[in-house]
């Protein structure tokens, strides 16, 4: 449920294969159509028409599209939210993460679902048009407009209070896999780049040595950016770097929960500020549990960590956040000293997996999916191809080799 | 880390411990002033002329700052040690970036702060 509020958008304009894991978006024209109209039909049942036009924006049966991201699929009539998950998902864990968020020792950290009539998985999610779907009260979405004064202390705070809730049994088999988009990412990257320049490293020997900050000896050159017929040179050096911090990463294959001496708890799984919801009646809550599960709480801080590290989010920011959730209880970091041993490795992860979709945005071969998932290119595009975000995500691997 | 808390002689805010290079430093988290003790001055004056003679001195041990900057947050081409606080801003770039164009454009740090 990320993004901002958008119009109802055509059903054909559906992006293809953005999760990196190859799975296709709502590939065809005809079941999305199905898709939205089942909603919206599930939608009218669950809200009177009446209901829908106290918030102004009743079109009959029709539903507003608020976010389309890969094969999710969010829409809204009035108070409901409906989201059609994955298709694929697992039922059984779909109706495990659902019955949590429903679960009241956790109604202070998530959003609770809304019972749908009639439906199965506890009575949380209906199948409408092939896909699971289930229902949510309304609450704003935060927006790349609300970045300056992002609520970090109160998503601290939710993060806090569901790493330290007792998780339900249901979701107690439940492994969380934060690091499920990395290998796919890294794949990504490793494909596309061999089949454009099969012989990159000697290109890279003939970058021209411009003046260079000096660097730790023995480091790799991999700074340079020079372009040749359309491929950066740096391309080859620039992947040769994020390929190297992947093979650094420990147990990169493991789940969450394999950390010897860490907390495991209940965690969100893809925590980031599009997470967050406010609601009318209950302020902030934790949003979208379809990653939901048990893991190491430190991946939930992984992102921000990842920011803070490429040198993106403001070290008073990460203060903020990371004084916050200590405050609120948070078993991720130790109650005192130096956080980064807790997050170390998520966010190395992060930094990784951010600079292989960055850097396979770049390459001619690139999907619209893969150029989505990394933002738009098109501001400050240096000579390597990669934009401010993505320099900054592959400087950090190559500081993290150093 | 878990020596007693020091209080700014100036501010009287709380002085955190950061470990810079090897070196301990505490700063003040009000006013952000920096205290220093015997000897440090000249074990980064001494770390600073190794920089501008050569290579940086080899990597510190992981570093045990409040906010853990990491090893890899700060280029090894950054600032002389001294000149920012252990969990500084790394050289390239401090949130910065989105503000101009994350805001009008598609791509940019503040999407990023919202999405997967």
């Amino acid at each position: 449920m990320d993004g901002t509020p958008a119009p109802t958008i055509p059903a054909g304009k559906a992006t293809v294969g953005a999760d990196g894991s190859g799975a296709a978006a709502l590939p065809d024209t005809a079941a999305t159509q199905t898709l939205l109209d089942g909603m919206a039909a599930l939608a009218a049942r669950l809200v009177a028409p009446a209901d829908a036009d106290d918030h102004g924006d009743d079109h009959g049966d029709a539903v507003e599209v608020l976010s389309r991201r890969h094969d999710r699929l969010v829409v809204r009539r009035g108070r409901v939210v409906l989201k059609a998950h994955q298709a694929g998902i697992d039922p059984a864990a779909l109706a495990a993460r659902l019955l949590t968020a429903a679960d009241p020792r956790l109604a202070a950290a998530l959003l609770a679902p809304q019972p749908v009539p009639g439906a199965e998985l506890g009575g949380y999610a209906a199948r409408v048009g092939g896909r699971w779907v289930s229902a949510w009260p309304f609450g704003a979405a935060l927006g790349p407009d609300d970045a300056d004064d992002a609520p970090w202390e109160q998503a601290a705070v939710l993060l806090a209070r569901l790493h330290t809730a007792p998780y339900p049994t249901d979701v107690a088999a439940l492994a969380a896999h934060p690091r499920r988009r990395l290998a796919p990412a890294v794949e990504a990257l490793r494909r596309q780049a061999a089949t454009l320049c099969p012989a990159a490293a000697p290109e890279a020997a003939d970058a021209p040595r411009a003046s260079r900050p000096p660097t730790v000896a023995g480091a790799r050159e991999i700074e340079g950016a020079q372009e040749v017929e359309g491929v950066p040179l740096s391309a080859g050096s620039a992947r040769d770097a994020v390929l190297a911090a992947y093979r650094a990463l420990p147990d990169r294959d493991a789940v969450a929960t394999a950390r010897p001496g860490r907390p495991v708890t209940l965690i969100h799984g893809d925590w980031h500020l599009g997470q967050l919801v406010r609601t009318e009646a209950d302020g902030w809550r934790l949003v979208d549990v379809d990653d939901l599960g048990i893991g190491d709480p430190a991946w939930d801080l992984a992102r921000p960590a990842a920011w803070f590290a490429a040198g993106l989010l403001p070290p008073a920011v990460w203060a903020r956040f990371v004084d916050t959730y200590r405050v609120a209880g948070g078993p991720a970091l130790p109650a005192g000293g130096d956080p980064w041993p807790a997050v170390d490795l998520p966010a190395r992860t992060f930094v990784v997996e951010y600079a292989a979709r960055a850097l396979t945005a770049t390459l001619p071969t690139a999907s619209a999916g893969d150029r989505d998932r990394v933002g738009r290119a098109g501001d400050g595009v240096g000579p390597d191809g990669l934009d401010p975000l993505g320099h900054a995500f592959v400087t950090c691997c190559r500081r993290m080799l150093l | 880390m878990n020596q007693p808390t020091m209080q700014c002689p100036k501010c009287h805010a709380v002085m955190r411990t950061y470990n810079r290079n090897g070196v301990q430093i505490e700063q003040c988290d009000g006013c952000r002033g920096i205290f220093l003790d015997y000897g440090e001055l000249e074990t980064l004056t001494r770390l600073e002329s190794q920089w501008t003679q050569s290579a940086p001195p080899a990597p510190p041990p992981p570093p045990a700052q409040p906010y853990g900057q990491p090893a890899y947050g700060q280029p090894a081409y950054g600032q002389p040690a001294y000149g920012q606080p252990a969990y500084g801003q790394p050289a390239w770039g401090h949130g910065g970036h989105g503000r101009g164009h994350g805001r009008h454009g598609q791509g940019g740090f503040f999407n990023m702060l919202f999405s997967s």
